[in-house]
């Protein structure tokens, strides 16, 4: 199959909407990074905390201390910075996907699907010859300037954002969502104070309206913004949408991500004017011979590209393996664009039993964890299994070796009454991390509130 | 472009529909619900109140120390006492509120944190130079110390003892006097930042649920404030975060033996808080009618309803606990267990379905959601 569509993947097209779009997405990161930086994140996230949350086979991800966290912020933002004027091109994308990919893995308190967007958007960046058009690579050794690249390396990016919408949209199929206009229903209103539109929050049709819509919106985006004729009207909705969610939610840098980085599905032409406005201004003048850009190695590329693309689309479906259902025990959950589906908090009381003398105290969670951890830890069971074994090493670090650590944890889900969440007799430290479902999650049932708390033994 | 609008007119269809269909078991649209009043309510009839009361009562204790201090008799001591209680009971009124004014002032750290170090003290009052507001001395000052000073000794007469004739009674009262003074000052400041400062101002135009709105702020540091409650005034004396037996000494007000009248207005002030409750009983809109606008549900009924019961529930297990609580945690430890299960469940309720049903991030700084 790949190869009867080798001809249209590598077929020449024109380089400006890649070069764009590089320009675009480094500025864009460049600028987040400084926010980040700014804001004073970068201390508060990876400084600060005590512990961290690695992911399942990157223990080794560890944060660098305030110096080396701070250089490697240096580095993400000088990468960027590479990434947007095309200044050693491959070596800025390389350097900024390993660096961002890096920063993310340390902790999955701080899980966003934007930062998975982010991280490999820079990994297709690294594999296609983004700075041969447009860039100060191409200035500094003008024979490396071509007119077009092949197809493909334009089109996985739009098949790339395709993708993240089309699935945002498919997980917003679900009854919360359709039927009950979870959670924004619970969201709206807190925006009534907002000019214009606050008094409307309030209303219950109105954050059905906007369910529907979202799903509609995330469905079909990608397709109207690729079909010609619909393209300018699906852009102006790109634009609405995008800034609806950025006053309505707090979600920083991302909906202006997005508002630029779907420029990448208008025309040749589009991007060809844009690019020559910019000359004009710089005073730069381009080549009169088109040149086109030869890339090695082009048939083993195109195998591994279609290879990620399948586990793109497979990944987000690995949920239906686990037992129960998905947003209550998010086994399969991340990296699947789900975003916005769930209001889900919870409390969880730890207990660790050392047993030789039999005696089980009481955790206070903000002795070892920032809130913002708690808050994530408390309703995500892998986490709750990595907190179980930060617990019982640090006992063990403190001359309590073996102890037995349980939880009481409470969770409630956009809308449904807290209820208990894992069973609070299972010794987690005991328990191993896998990818296999964990028994120890109870399952979400209309059980009868309210409950007895389990209290310590 | 005409596919397009056909979509949208299927979509609008299928939304007209489904809304229809929506408010035919939810008894139509939410009424409005005027949150600036909440909040303003809030401002004026809850917290500045209890601030100037919380004022009004330190000032009425440096008065009292004050003549102690000039003439130590068991008459003016017990009058110093009276005035000590009756302000630590209004500081559980107000510290819900440690935002703003109070959270510059670092209320809770700078006047309740315990056990008190007597031996700290005693160090103090011996040298005569000491700097309560350096970080070292947060366990040697504020209501906890008082309550060491006026009741340490035993009875009134060996009190009075320890001001006149007792070894460094000068610097014993000058300590006295300062730690007094410091915590009007603390109450003081609070207060005028609310009135003059124009915080409540600042309060009331804090719109939304955002971190630092008003809302947030009031959500937040009432979960924090139970949190406490539960962690410091039960949790710690009853051993739970310690290994195996009860550590009376860890109580709140150990000399005075008033840690459990002291819990159960903690508790009081804290549902007051909950139901936009005034101190003279006008219950006004509250987060429980916030809960109800947004129609939470828990089980069968409403979760304004399931947090209200459970605050009477953890009261009338605190009631059903014989003081004073530092000999309640060895003897009778089921009931006071059972405050603890009560306080543990009420957390899971404010902190779980509360803030979710609000739109309340649990949180004190900004940051990104997906």
């Amino acid at each position: 199959m790949l190869q009867k569509l080798k001809p249209y993947l590598t077929a020449p097209v024109s380089a400006a909407p890649l070069a764009v779009f590089r320009v675009i997405f480094g500025g864009m990161m460049l600028a987040s990074i400084l926010r980040f930086i700014w804001k004073g994140w970068v201390t508060e996230l990876y400084v600060l905390p005590k512990v961290y949350f690695p992911y399942y086979g990157f223990e080794w991800v560890q944060p660098l201390g305030e110096t080396g966290m701070y250089a490697l912020f240096s580095v993400m933002a000088v990468a960027a910075l590479g990434i947007m004027v095309g200044l050693f091109y491959r070596l800025s994308a390389l350097l900024f996907f390993l660096s961002f990919t890096y920063v993310e893995l340390i902790d999955k308190t701080n899980y966003l699907n934007h930062y998975y967007f982010v991280s490999i958007v820079a990994l297709l960046l690294v594999l296609v010859p983004a700075h041969r058009h447009f860039s100060l690579d191409v200035l500094r050794r003008p024979h490396t300037w071509v007119s077009h690249v092949p197809r493909w390396a334009v089109l996985i990016f739009k098949l790339q954002m395709g993708l993240v919408y089309f699935y945002a949209g498919i997980a917003k199929l679900n009854p919360d969502w359709l039927l009950e206009a979870m959670p924004l229903r619970y969201w709206l209103p807190a925006h009534t104070h907002l000019p214009l539109i606050g008094p409307l929050l309030d209303e219950v049709w109105v954050a059905f309206l906007f369910c529907w819509f979202g799903a509609f919106y995330d469905l079909t985006i990608p397709f109207f913004l690729s079909w010609r004729r619909s393209r300018v009207l699906a852009y102006l909705t790109v634009v609405v949408f995008h800034m609806l969610t950025a006053v309505l939610f707090q979600i920083g840098m991302f909906p202006y991500i997005m508002m630029v980085s779907t420029l990448i599905f208008f025309s040749e032409g589009f991007h060809e004017r844009l690019l020559g406005w910019f000359r004009g201004v710089a005073k730069v003048h381009m080549p009169a011979a088109p040149a086109y850009a030869r890339v090695g190695a082009q048939p083993l590329l195109l195998n591994l590209l279609a290879l990620y693309f399948v586990v793109q689309v497979l990944v987000p479906w690995r949920f239906v393996l686990y037992p129960g259902p998905l947003f209550w025990t998010e086994q399969g959950y991340r990296f699947s664009w789900r975003v916005m589906l769930m209001e889900k908090a919870g409390t969880a009381f730890f207990y660790v039993r050392d047993p030789k003398t039999g005696y089980e105290v009481e955790i206070n969670n903000r002795d070892y964890l920032t809130i913002t951890q708690e808050k994530q830890m408390a309703m995500q069971p892998d986490m709750l299994l990595q907190y179980a074994h930060m617990l019982q090493q640090d006992f063990a670090a403190r001359g309590i070796p073996d102890t037995q650590v349980r939880a009481e944890v409470y969770v409630s889900m956009n809308g449904r009454g807290s209820r208990l969440f894992i069973d609070p007799t299972v010794n987690l430290a005991a328990e191993k991390e896998s990818f296999l479902p964990k028994p120890w999650i109870l399952p979400l049932d209309e059980v009868a509130l309210p409950q007895q708390a389990v209290g310590q033994k | 472009m005409i596919v397009f609008k056909k979509y949208t007119v299927m979509a609008i269809a299928c939304l007209a529909v489904l809304s229809s269909c929506g408010s035919d078991n939810e008894g139509g649209p939410a009424t409005e619900y005027d949150r600036q009043a909440m909040v303003a309510h809030y401002a004026d009839n809850l917290i500045v109140p209890a601030f100037r009361v919380f004022n009004n009562k330190t000032e009425a204790m440096v008065a009292a120390v004050n003549a102690f201090v000039a003439t130590p008799t068991t008459g003016t001591l017990v009058t110093a006492r009276t005035a000590y209680q009756d302000a630590y009971i209004a500081l559980q009124d107000v510290s819900v509120y440690e935002f703003g004014p109070a959270e510059e002032q670092l209320l809770r750290a700078n006047l309740n944190i315990y056990p008190t170090s007597a031996a700290e003290i005693e160090n103090n009052v011996m040298s005569g130079t000491y700097d309560l507001q350096a970080a070292a001395n947060l366990d040697t000052k504020g209501f906890p110390a008082l309550d060491y000073l006026l009741y340490g000794a035993g009875s009134e007469a060996a009190i009075v003892e320890q001001h006149t004739s007792g070894a460094h009674a000068a610097n014993r009262k000058k300590y006295l006097q300062d730690v007094s003074s410091l915590v009007h000052q603390r109450a003081n400041a609070v207060y005028t930042g609310w009135t003059s400062g124009n915080y409540a101002d600042t309060f009331k135009n804090a719109q939304g649920t955002a971190v630092g709105s008003a809302v947030g702020n009031l959500v937040n540091q009432l979960n924090f404030d139970i949190d406490v409650t539960k962690r410091a005034k039960v949790g710690f004396p009853s051993g739970r975060f310690s290994v195996g037996e009860a550590l009376p000494e860890k109580v709140e007000a150990y000399y005075s033996q008033t840690s459990l009248e002291l819990l159960k207005q903690a508790i009081r002030a804290e549902k007051a808080t909950f139901m936009g409750m005034t101190a003279n009983g006008t219950n006004g809109p509250g987060l429980d009618d916030y809960l109800d606008h947004v129609e939470a549900p828990y089980g069968e009924g409403m979760l304004s309803d399931a947090i209200e019961a459970q605050f009477d529930a953890a009261l009338a297990a605190a009631n059903a606990v014989q003081g004073p609580l530092s000999e309640a945690v060895t003897t009778q430890p089921q009931a006071v267990t059972k405050v603890y299960d009560e306080l543990q469940k009420l957390i899971v309720l404010t902190k779980t379905d509360m803030p979710s049903a609000l739109g309340v991030a649990i949180n004190y700084t900004d940051s990104d959601g997906d």
